[in-house]
């Protein structure tokens, strides 16, 4: 799944870490996130949007629609 | 670290209570047994009994409290390793459960390893044999899972 996670955090000139306390988890994850190599789950895609005040559908991309 | 917390006073509980229980239950069954109060071999196996259950217990405790520590990925890491790398080690003890049962393996193992062990030998080597390959398919799926996304 693509997502807009690394954009949405250079608009905020936050580090991974930053972002990743703003989650509470860790910055490797949101490292993994960001690389699509990991897909969040459904609480935590609500909460990724909460943080950036975005709906969810505008920050992850479904790649196979 | 705070968030620790649980998972070092679990670890404590668990290990430094196992280890005074070991201890005064060992005091208390040298004393009663010593006084006539229950046969040395009976207050042995209650005391071994507790102390094992206990202690497994109190693993499963700190792996409660760990699994809540952690974030969800590295939770979806142990998910993976216990699923794939525990039932790829249990597929491999079942290659040796269905060979050392019946058929034409089952005397070339027995030739191999020998066949004059005691019943109580079989039961630990068979538990220690079960066990052994799930927690290095598990450790090798983590890692795996772990480096695959978690890298960088």
């Amino acid at each position: 799944m693509n997502n807009r996670l690394k954009v949405l955090r250079a608009e905020r000139d936050w580090s991974q870490a930053q972002l990743a306390e703003h989650l509470g988890v860790s910055r490797q994850t949101v490292n993994a996130l960001e690389t699509g190599r990991y897909d969040p789950s459904l609480p935590l895609a609500f909460k990724i949007a909460r943080v950036f005040g975005q709906p969810i559908e505008s920050i992850f991309l479904d790649d196979k629609a | 670290m705070r968030k620790w917390r649980p998972v070092i006073k679990a670890t404590v509980i668990t290990f430094g209570g196992g280890l005074l229980f070991a201890f005064l239950g060992g005091i208390a069954v040298g004393y009663a047994s010593s006084s006539g109060w229950i046969a040395p071999e009976m207050g042995e196996l209650i005391v071994t009994a507790v102390f094992a259950a206990a202690i497994m217990a109190g693993a499963l405790w700190i792996g409660a409290e760990w699994m809540r520590v952690i974030d969800e990925a590295a939770r979806e890491a142990h998910k993976a390793a216990w699923y794939w790398g525990g039932t790829a080690g249990m597929c491999v003890s079942g290659v040796g459960l269905i060979l050392s049962s019946a058929g034409p393996w089952r005397d070339i193992i027995a030739r191999e390893i020998g066949s004059g062990g005691s019943p109580i030998d079989y039961v630990s080597a068979g538990a220690a044999l079960m066990i052994a390959p799930m927690l290095i398919g598990y450790t090798v799926v983590w890692v795996w899972w772990w480096l695959a996304r978690m890298r960088g």
